[in-house]
C-alpha cells in the first residue's frame, strides 16, 4: 500500500511536470498569497508546485472540453441518424404554434423605425435615384438629338443643296 | 457622310435641330412672360389686396414686352458660353465663323434678328453653310456640340 501512494504521487509528479511542459500558457500563473515569515527554500518549493498544478488544470479543463464536445457531436449526430426528421415535422401543426405567437408583442418589440432608419442609411436612395433618373433623362435627349441630325441631313438632301461637301 | 452623332460634332447644324431650338427657346420665353405677369399680380395683390388678378397690360405693349424678354434671354445665353435653353436641349452652340464665342454686341444684333424677323432661319436650306440670315449678318454659325462625346 505505501508503494502504491509513492507510486502514485511519482505518475503525478511526471504527469504534472509533461503537462507544464506541454501547456501553452494563454493566462499568467496566479501568485501564492504573500505569507510574512516564510522561509525562501519553502515558497519556491510552494511557487513550483503552484505552476504545475496550475498547468495540468488549465490542461485537464481544456482536454476535458474537448472531449465534450466531440462526445456531444457523437451523440447529436447518433440522434439524429435515428429520428425521421420529416415524420417529426409532419406532426407539427403549424397553425397551433402560430395561435399560440402573440405576433403583436413580437412586432412592438421591434423597432421599426429604427431598422428602416439604419436600411436607409446603408443605402443611398436619392443617389440611387439621381443616377437612373439622370441616365435616363442623358438616353432620351441623346436620342433626341441624333433623330434631329438625321432630320437635318433629310431636309438637306431634299433641298439638294448638299451633298458631302465641306460645311464649315 | 455619316450619321454618327461623335463624328458630327462641330459641324453645323442643320434647320429641323435649330428650329426646334428656336421653338424651346419660344416656350421657355412665353413661360418667363407668364411668370412675370403671375409675380406682379402677386405683388399688386399684397401692396394693394382686393382679388387675385394677372394684370392686362395694353395689347400694343404686349409685343414689345415680349420681344424684350426674348432679345434680353437669348443675348444672354449667347454671351454665357454661346448657348440657350433651347440650344442646350438640341445640343447646339451659337460661335462667330472664327470660330470664337459671340460678343455682346453680335448677340446683341443677332437676337434682335432673331426675334424681329424669326422667318430667316429658313435661309439655311438654300445656304450652302447652313447660314442663317441672322448668322451672314452677324457672321455668326451654329454647330452641333453636346458637350461631351456622344454616347
Amino acid at each position: 500500500m505505501p508503494d502504491t501512494l509513492i507510486g502514485l504521487s511519482v505518475d503525478a509528479g511526471c504527469r504534472a511536470t509533461a503537462a507544464v511542459r506541454r501547456t501553452r500558457f494563454s493566462r499568467p500563473v496566479p501568485h501564492l498569497p504573500a505569507v510574512p515569515g516564510l522561509p525562501d527554500g519553502v515558497r519556491r518549493r510552494l511557487e513550483a508546485w503552484n505552476a504545475q498544478g496550475h498547468a495540468v488544470r488549465i490542461r485537464y479543463e481544456h482536454e476535458a472540453g474537448t472531449a465534450g464536445r466531440e462526445l456531444l457531436d457523437l451523440l447529436v449526430g447518433a440522434v439524429l441518424d435515428r429520428i425521421d426528421l420529416d415524420a417529426v415535422v409532419a406532426r407539427v401543426d403549424p397553425n397551433r404554434v402560430a395561435e399560440r405567437v402573440d405576433v403583436d408583442a413580437v412586432v412592438d418589440r421591434v423597432d421599426i423605425a429604427a431598422i428602416v432608419d439604419q436600411v436607409l442609411q446603408q443605402v443611398d436612395i436619392p443617389a440611387l435615384v439621381r443616377d437612373s433618373g439622370g441616365t435616363m433623362t442623358q438616353e432620351t435627349v441623346d436620342a433626341f438629338r441624333a433623330q434631329t441630325m438625321r432630320a437635318d441631313r433629310f431636309v438637306d438632301r431634299i433641298t439638294r443643296h448638299r451633298g458631302g461637301r465641306d460645311r464649315r | 457622310m455619316t450619321d454618327d452623332p461623335a463624328a458630327l460634332q462641330g459641324e453645323r447644324a442643320g434647320l429641323v435641330s435649330r428650329c426646334s431650338a428656336a421653338l424651346i427657346d419660344a416656350f421657355a420665353v412665353s413661360a418667363v412672360c407668364v411668370l412675370a405677369l403671375v409675380c406682379a399680380g402677386a405683388v399688386r395683390y399684397l401692396l394693394l389686396g382686393g382679388p387675385f388678378t394677372l394684370p392686362d397690360p395694353p395689347r400694343r405693349l404686349l409685343p414689345v414686352i415680349g420681344g424684350t424678354l426674348s432679345v434680353v434671354y437669348l443675348t444672354w445665353g449667347w454671351v454665357n458660353g454661346g448657348r440657350t435653353a433651347g440650344d442646350q436641349v438640341m445640343g447646339l452652340r451659337v460661335r462667330s465663323q472664327s470660330e470664337l464665342p459671340l460678343g455682346f454686341v453680335r448677340a446683341l444684333i443677332r437676337a434682335v434678328l432673331c426675334t424681329a424677323f424669326p422667318i430667316g432661319l429658313l435661309w439655311i436650306t438654300v445656304s450652302r453653310h447652313r447660314s442663317s440670315l441672322q448668322d451672314l449678318m452677324v457672321g455668326s454659325a451654329v454647330i452641333y456640340d453636346w458637350g461631351r462625346r456622344p454616347s
